[in-house]
């Protein structure tokens, strides 16, 4: 009897929910008429970040009649190419969407971005010379511009001015001031601290040994790349890689100052004395329990290089409606705009490229902090290298890593050509 | 006689012992979630990890309602999860009567070609039936959801479940029932479909767990967010330059787990017996 009325109860709720979701999942909710709908795809939930797209949707619908809904749909950046994919092949892609710089010479490669230069420079009062030249060189083919970056972040060096002051080593800004920030002292004084207080002195955030393209802080100093400007040939057995990655090899396996494969530990939980990670990570600092700092990425032999991750808002070829889509495109992206999303993300414009607007977009960080991080985006930033493939070229990349050089008796010399053995016929498809 | 109660008192000592620590490995990651689910991100990343919560954040939970129209997803879940159910039973229980006691012409063959579809992946067919979606307008609906799962994934699936049920009822009780002159459609409802009661719950746990655990159609064919799903929604408690938010996140499985837990622990025996009940045949 019990179990009956436990069967029926659930019937009971269900068919309640049945209802009540019945009225909107099986209707698609669209205005009616002719009027044209964009959609675009971003990897954000956050409401607030929608409210000021769909604010920006509204003011655009209401100088362009001929465009009655705009949709932005959100999703995780690593459910994107497999949502784009489809899209394309099935014949329903999204009008625009956030792309990241990585995936920016493939897309471009395979045709499937539109060029926007000439939305671009038709609309009144774009400003197109205020886009920091550099930072668009990987969506610039020529005249053609394939996308507008809306937000440009840099890796910095986030460190726990407590453990510092409880091992008694110099700390990050120390060394900073006595213009030794290099990654080399680095390493002593990471496993100086090590040493003193059992914990390690630097994580890689958001790492784990599968993600390589957080090591571009040190590959840059280095001035080593995993391929050539081209992209067209491996360069990860270059004598400048061996070097930079020779630094993170005996960090974690000689000196035991940054955790081996396996091994978890998180900066932001005060488990380590540094951490390289993006200037938005600030935020997971909200609650911390000890007190920190933040300093650019350390220089190395190629002087003083700053690694930036960057992603732009780019319209498909695939999308149905090519002409609102690039005024839309064009009409997010102007200054006026631009300086709304920078409340958010860090902008590529030089107009906006400052440190309040930045502090303003990080929230915890303040201008004097960040005045040599944006020093370090406009004058020596380095946007992440570019591959066609670029999904199963970081693939090829991570696990020939995994295989050959995140060993504990790996010997660089031989263990860096294997990786390129590896990752060149990715490369070369 | 004493040393052998107390020999069978310690083994039954050490058995629940045993069974106690495998009950722990199963459930620590459960309560890990729920723990973490009140947590500041800060705690949950700490190492070593703590149990009790020090400040109890109740604000991840309120965090769930603000970020998503959790309660919409969640009620989405159980809409599609049901519709799902209900269209496999229906599909499934005459199919499955059909295979074992009619037995039309090319049986074998139907029953092989269902069984080879349970082993294609979503993968392999996501594509065709995309377009096939959009031609009848049911991106951003939950039709592809409810009849492709049920017509091509679980009514298969379920089909050779009650076949197999139906296999192992005697044979005379349609005699019986020809004789006194009752029908196959009422034989099939009035005499066998109560005795395959069991394997009925089965079908309906292993239907409604397919629907609701189901990620890549729901990916690819929703977009309002008031319309996702929970598996997918759980996926947008992230800040795109921050990274996953944790403790909105624990909390949102918190709550899109526990309803799930309840029904399965009040089912599963169901589940068990509909699933062994095949296993021997009269």
């Amino acid at each position: 009897m019990r179990r009956r009325s436990f069967l029926a109860g659930i019937g009971l709720v269900t068919s309640t929910g049945g209802l009540a979701g019945c009225s909107s999942g099986f209707t698609r909710d669209r205005p009616e008429g002719d009027g044209i709908t964009l959609r675009m795809t971003m990897w954000t939930s956050n409401p607030d970040q929608i409210a000021l797209f769909d604010e920006i949707a509204d003011e655009f619908m209401a100088q362009h009649e001929t465009v009655t809904n705009i949709e932005f749909e959100s999703l995780a950046l690593d459910q994107l190419d497999m949502v784009l994919t489809t899209g394309i092949t099935a014949g329903d892609a999204p009008d625009l969407t956030w792309l990241p710089v990585e995936s920016s010479l493939e897309y471009i490669d395979a045709g499937a971005l539109l060029d926007a230069a000439p939305a671009l420079s038709t609309t009144d009062g774009y400003d197109l010379d205020d886009l920091v030249p550099h930072l668009q060189e990987s969506w610039r083919r020529g005249d053609a511009q394939y996308g507008v970056p809306f937000s440009t972040g840099p890796f910095i060096m986030y460190f726990n001015k407590d453990l510092y002051t409880e091992a008694g080593v110099k700390s990050p800004a120390e060394l900073l001031a006595d213009d030794d920030w290099t990654w080399e002292s680095f390493r002593e004084t990471s496993k100086q601290l090590t040493d003193a207080t059992g914990v390690p002195g630097y994580v890689v955030n958001d790492f784990e040994f599968r993600n390589w393209t957080r090591l571009l802080p040190l590959m840059n100093a280095y001035d080593a790349s995993p391929w050539n400007e081209d992209a067209t040939q491996c360069t990860v057995d270059s004598p400048e890689m061996r070097e930079a990655l020779g630094v993170f090899h005996a960090m974690v396996f000689e000196d035991g100052s940054s955790p081996v494969p396996g091994q978890q530990v998180d900066f932001w939980g005060g488990q380590a004395g540094a951490t390289s990670a993006f200037l938005g990570a600030s935020t997971l600092l909200a609650d911390a329990t000890f007190d920190w700092d933040i300093i650019p990425t350390p220089s190395g032999p190629a002087g003083d290089m700053q690694a930036v991750g960057q992603a732009a808002i780019v319209a498909l070829a695939a999308g149905k409606n090519h002409d609102a889509a690039l005024e839309f495109l064009a009409f997010l992206t102007n200054r006026e705009n631009a300086a709304r999303i920078s409340k958010f993300f860090p902008p590529a414009r030089e107009s906006l490229l400052n440190a309040e607007v930045l502090s303003e977009s990080s929230g915890l960080l303040s201008a004097p902090d960040l005045e040599p991080i944006v020093d370090s985006i406009t004058t020596k930033g380095h946007i992440f290298p570019v591959a066609p493939n670029a999904a199963s070229v970081a693939n090829a990349l991570d696990s020939s890593f995994d295989e050959f050089v995140y060993k504990p008796d790996a010997d660089l010399e031989t263990s860096l050509p294997k990786v390129c053995t590896a990752i060149e016929p990715v490369l070369s498809l | 006689m004493k040393t052998t109660k107390q020999t069978k008192h310690i083994k039954r000592t050490l058995n629940y012992l045993f069974l106690c620590l495998v009950a722990l490995v199963a459930l620590a990651p459960i309560l890990w979630m729920i723990s973490a689910s009140l947590k500041s991100p800060n705690e949950i990343l700490r190492y070593p990890p703590t149990i009790i919560p020090e400040n109890i954040k109740w604000e991840n939970y309120r965090a769930v309602f603000e970020l998503q129209p959790f309660t919409q997803q969640f009620l989405n879940s159980v809409v599609i999860m049901a519709l799902v159910a209900v269209l496999t039973i229906l599909m499934s229980v005459p199919a499955g009567y059909a295979l074992a006691r009619i037995k039309p012409i090319a049986s074998g063959a139907i029953f092989l070609v269902l069984l080879s579809a349970m082993f294609i992946p979503p993968e392999a067919t996501i594509i065709p039936l995309f377009q096939y979606a959009a031609k009848l307008g049911w991106v951003d609906t939950h039709y592809p959801l409810v009849v492709f799962t049920a017509v091509l994934v679980t009514a298969p699936i379920a089909t050779f479940v009650m076949r197999q049920a139906f296999l192992t009822l005697p044979a005379e009780f349609e005699e019986a029932a020809t004789i006194d002159g009752s029908s196959r459609l009422r034989t099939m409802l009035q005499i066998y479909f109560p005795l395959a009661r069991p394997s009925l719950a089965s079908v309906v746990v292993l239907s409604c767990w397919y629907s609701w655990n189901q990620f890549l159609e729901p990916l690819i064919y929703l977009r309002s967010p008031e319309k996702l799903t929970v598996p997918v929604a759980l996926t947008h408690y992230e800040d795109p330059l921050a990274g996953p938010l944790w403790g909105a996140q624990m909390a949102a499985t918190t709550l899109s787990v526990i309803p799930v837990l309840l029904v399965f622990f009040f089912a599963q025996r169901h589940v068990v017996s509909g699933l062994t009940a095949g296993g021997l045949k009269s």
